[in-house]
């Protein structure tokens, strides 16, 4: 005769139907005799039917909104702002056009030191080694002017490159700025060829030359991000 | 539980190339069973709509790591159930650093219930909660959403032999929670 602890191990077997057929007919043959037994079982047989039976509740609709929000956050991280994209090392992370704008601006600065110096012995009586050092600011000028001419070209491309998926507020807004200071480039050089001996209109075309210079790296940070 | 259909495999190859549809099938598929394993775990609908998020950014953003297609719906429910244990066992230290103000006056509210938990309120639903959580995986799984002692054992990294004698385990518990409720209060979330 099998025992109730033995018989209570078999009950779970049973009731999922996996028992085997030698242990069904002892089992049964237990219970017939065991009135607790028995009990213990229907009470199993309730609780999984009851187990069973249990609802299934719905989760919100919004709940997948949140995933597919998350997913594209995983896709695409949020984009830093561009005033900390421009700063220390992320630039040599940066694609090579901004390389090479790192190196106009460089260029820039000694070309406005030099135009500072020239245009400011210019007001007075030269003698010549002041002469000497203002054919020398000249040709840094011109050679500051190539230099940014170029790096204006490789960051035109490098803004251009691809498309920049950002907020088409922020793309307008570049947009209208680089047509603002192109236009004043051009008035710019205009004046500069009319009169080339005119200080002041060189001095605007290289403050329009690094406003451009500016914007463009901004926009190439841009570019590249969003890439 | 069905384990992987031509279909589930078409949507998981789909998925894997950012099918966005496919992944909503894949999630439209599975929502059910894993918020229903969540609610009866958490007893608490916010917590568990956070699981069931979490569980499917998880998946759909890892489905490159699946090696085979048939494996997914107990890879699906490992990480949800980790996902569960996770919350549990950051409840279960948070309700042991931190006190209520209401435990500080000596009265403590009953916490509330969102409506979809209230659902889930009958005797039977108490009496599982108060389960220790893997004891209640096991049953929930295998008597609720028809898994396999296999299945399960895949699922929760054990053996057939522990999740039949868990399973008889759970049900014994909620037999004696039901015939006498007082004798098995405050056993429950021992992951």
């Amino acid at each position: 005769m099998m025992r109730c602890k033995t018989s209570r191990k078999l009950m779970s077997d049973q009731i999922d139907h996996s028992l085997k057929d030698r242990h069904i007919h002892r089992l049964e043959q237990h219970m017939g005799g065991c009135p607790e037994c028995r009990s213990f079982f229907d009470d199993l047989l309730k609780i999984k039917a009851e187990t069973r039976s249990q609802i299934l509740v719905e989760p919100l609709d919004d709940v997948w909104a949140r995933i597919q929000a998350s997913l594209k956050e995983k896709t695409n991280p949020a984009r830093p702002s561009v005033a900390a994209k421009g700063s220390g090392w992320r630039m040599f992370l940066a694609p090579m056009q901004l390389r090479y704008a790192a190196g106009a601006a460089m260029l820039l600065i000694v070309a406005v030191t030099v135009f500072f110096l020239w245009s400011r012995y210019s007001a007075h009586e030269m003698n010549d080694p002041q002469r000497r050092q203002q054919a020398y600011a000249l040709s840094k000028l011109t050679e500051a002017k190539q230099h940014y001419e170029l790096a204006l070209k490789a960051l035109d491309e490098a803004a251009h490159s691809g498309e920049i998926d950002a907020d088409p507020k922020v793309v307008e807004v570049f947009t209208k700025n680089l047509a603002l200071i192109d236009s004043m480039i051009q008035t710019c050089e205009k004046t500069t060829r009319e009169h080339p001996d005119n200080i002041e209109s060189r001095h605007f075309l290289l403050a329009a030359y690094e406003s451009k210079l500016k914007l463009l790296v901004e926009m190439a940070q841009l570019s590249a991000v969003s890439q | 539980m069905e384990l992987a259909t031509d279909t589930l495999v078409e949507f998981i190859r789909r998925s894997r190339k950012g099918d966005a549809t496919a992944m909503e099938a894949i999630y439209t598929k599975f929502k059910t069973p894993i918020f229903n394993l969540a609610l009866r775990h958490t007893n608490c609908t916010s917590a568990a709509e956070d699981i069931l998020h979490d569980t499917f950014v998880r998946v759909l953003s890892h489905l490159g790591t699946l090696e085979k297609e048939e494996a997914f719906v107990g890879w699906l429910y490992r990480i949800a159930i980790n996902t569960i244990f996770s919350y549990l066992r950051g409840k279960k230290f948070s309700r042991e650093k931190t006190q209520s103000l209401d435990d500080l006056d000596g009265t403590r509210s009953e916490p509330s219930v969102a409506p979809s938990a209230q659902l889930i309120g009958g005797p039977l639903e108490k009496a599982i909660r108060e389960l220790p959580a893997k004891m209640r995986t096991v049953l929930l799984l295998h008597d609720m959403q028809d898994f396999k002692h296999e299945e399960i054992a895949h699922v929760l990294g054990c053996s057939v032999g522990t999740s039949k004698s868990q399973l008889f385990k759970a049900r014994q518990r909620l037999r004696t929670f039901l015939t006498s409720p007082d004798e098995s209060k405050g056993k429950n979330d021992a992951v």
